[in-house]
């Protein structure tokens, strides 16, 4: 298999203690086991906590895509690629956990 | 089924679409690169350097962590993710400086448990790798030893040729064709020899028993050495936290079963096997269906006693007199019984199966009577038990035989004691009773036996009349009270 010459917008791809898996415009590949896991969150519609952000699993929307990869196991998941609306989305999070936010919470 | 394959009608499959095709390979391009990126790689450990080749340029390897090291970074991961989840009076400066070093919380808990297992394995000896390098080697080997074996022993061979024999011999013998059947039989000798020799060939038994090797993993070099994994992790363990510990079972656990849990208990926590002791015990059983647990579930356990019953009799009244294998009387050491003496009766129930309550001890040891006797055994009343007389003898009265002189007036038949059980349980003529209710009763006369409760279907019976053909029953009429001497 090579190389695609041509490189999606919506592709995320993750990686669960060496095994990878990914989702492009709807098409799951790689660990069997990873991409069971997701499919079966996708039929029941679970709602993934993905670092701190509760999604619903979805096979349509890379939102509910990344919440699919990361069901089998969000502790251990790595988060290799995906695109930018995603990366953003994180960060923006990440960026909501500063030191006067935790002092509030200890508050 | 896919339509493309339909010919009648013919429609283009949509897995084979362009975009679909596309999107599955660049998905699929994506996984194979995330998964190889992330591939574990083990840096560090006692036998790392085997990959590495000598020389200068040759970096160093470095060595697992000691315990303090170990401790140290458990205190602070543990006090990082305080941070992190907003415990209070927790230092969330911890929790970035975790980010910053490890890359996230999960990062940071991934370097610890490495950081265990290296030093588990400097005390197993070997590593996790070389394990199973050794078991996929093993496994390699008797995929290729095996066709090679099998061909040089002939060991199929002998099997067919064995078998087409088999078959040609019984088809002699259904013929009567003997001296081709001596024939066939000679040949099978031949051929079995063969296979004996083959079965006991020594390579072949080296293969084999590496076989065995490769689907149990308990046994042989890889069993061994998963055996010193297992002892180096807990020891790992138990030098950053105390490991093990004894189980507190309930009384009616399995032996079997609560040791067997508790070779499994030495591999948890001290702390955890504290805590579970301070619950009520647990029961732990060998059960051959689905295995199950109840948090907190007490196991109650339910013993056959002896039934206990208060009587209250005159003081000069020694009851004890009537002890017996069914009965027994024992003076109640608390209980007063406004002037009368107050006793505890127990009933025993007297069987020779399994379950029994149990023979009053004491007569038992002492009295004459033998329990085994079959009258005994039945557990049946005295013969001297007040009975109903049969309706013949004693048609059924009017109402205003509900005197306690008309109840009298069919006495009921009295048989002699058949056995020294009965004996012994006849109330003495000097020996008033009284009833459970507590009330005291008439003396009961040698010749007139104890009347049963009113409650006994026997005593309603005997009075048929009731309350309602009585406009004043007497008293001893309502509460069963063996009627007066006449």
């Amino acid at each position: 298999m090579g190389r695609p010459a041509k490189l999606s917008a919506r592709l995320i791809s993750v990686s669960v203690d060496g095994k990878g898996a990914a989702w492009c415009d709807g098409e799951f590949s790689g660990d069997p086991e990873i991409i069971e896991y997701a499919r079966r969150c996708i039929l029941f519609n679970t709602e993934i906590d993905v670092m701190g952000i509760p999604m619903v699993a979805d096979n349509v929307d890379m939102f509910g895509a990344l919440a699919a990869l990361y069901a089998f196991s969000p502790g251990r998941t790595i988060l290799i690629e995906a695109p930018e609306r995603i990366r953003a989305l994180l960060d923006e999070e990440d960026e909501s956990d500063t030191p006067e936010d935790l002092d509030l919470w200890s508050a | 089924m896919c339509r493309a394959c339909d010919d009648a009608n013919p429609r283009r499959c949509p897995s084979s679409s362009g975009p679909l095709r596309s999107a599955r390979d660049r998905s699929a391009y994506a996984a194979k690169k995330a998964a190889g990126l992330t591939k574990p790689r083990r840096k560090h450990g006692p036998t790392a350097g085997h990959d590495v080749k000598g020389g200068l340029d040759a970096p160093a390897v470095k060595q697992p962590p000691t315990v303090e090291e170990l401790n140290a970074m458990i205190a602070e991961v543990q006090h990082a993710y305080q941070g992190s989840v907003g415990v209070p009076e927790s230092d969330p400066e911890a929790y970035f400086a975790m980010i910053e070093k490890y890359g996230s919380r999960e990062g940071a808990v991934v370097a610890l448990g490495t950081a265990i297992a290296e030093r588990a394995e400097m005390h197993a000896g070997v590593t996790a790798d070389e394990v199973e390098a050794l078991q996929q080697a093993n496994i390699e080997r008797i995929k290729t030893e095996t066709p090679e074996m099998t061909k040089r022993l002939r060991i199929d061979e002998t099997r067919v040729e064995i078998a087409r024999n088999h078959a040609a011999l019984e088809e002699a013998r259904r013929a009567g064709d003997e001296t081709r059947a001596a024939e066939l039989t000679a040949k099978y000798w031949e051929l079995a020899r063969v296979r004996d020799a083959a079965w006991k060939d020594p390579q072949y038994l080296e293969l084999k028993e590496l076989q065995n090797q490769a689907q149990n993993y308990r046994k042989g070099p890889v069993g061994d050495k998963l055996r010193s994994l297992a002892d180096g992790y807990q020891k790992t363990l138990a030098e950053v936290r105390p490991m093990g510990g004894d189980m507190a079972f309930h009384e009616r656990s399995t032996k079997k079963a609560a040791a067997s849990f508790n070779v499994a208990a030495q591999f948890y926590p001290s702390d955890w096997i504290d805590a579970s002791n301070s619950r009520p015990p647990a029961i732990a059983k060998i059960v051959k269906s689905r295995a199950h647990y109840f948090e907190g579930a007490t196991q109650t356990t339910k013993k056959r006693k002896p039934v206990e019953t208060l009587y209250f009799a005159s003081a000069d009244v020694d009851l004890s007199e009537d002890n017996g294998v069914y009965r027994e009387y024992i003076p109640h050491p608390e209980k007063d019984g406004y002037g009368d003496r107050a006793w505890i009766r127990k009933d025993y129930d007297v069987h020779t199966k399994s379950g029994s309550w149990g023979t009053n001890p004491a007569a038992a040891a002492g009295s004459s009577t033998n329990p085994a006797s079959p009258s005994a055994r039945s557990g049946a009343a005295p013969s001297t038990a007040w009975r109903p007389s049969p309706p013949s003898a004693s048609p059924r009265s009017p109402p205003t035989r509900t005197t306690p002189a008309s109840s009298t007036a069919t006495p009921p038949p009295v048989s002699p004691p058949t056995n020294s059980a009965t004996a012994s349980s006849q109330p003495s003529p000097a020996s008033p009773r009284s009833n459970t209710n507590g009330g005291t009763a008439a003396p009961p006369s040698p010749t007139a036996p104890r009347r049963p409760r009113s409650t006994s279907p026997v005593a309603r019976r005997a009075s048929p009349a009731g309350p309602t053909a009585s406009p004043s029953p007497t008293p001893a009429a309502t509460t069963g009270a063996p009627p007066p001497r006449s």
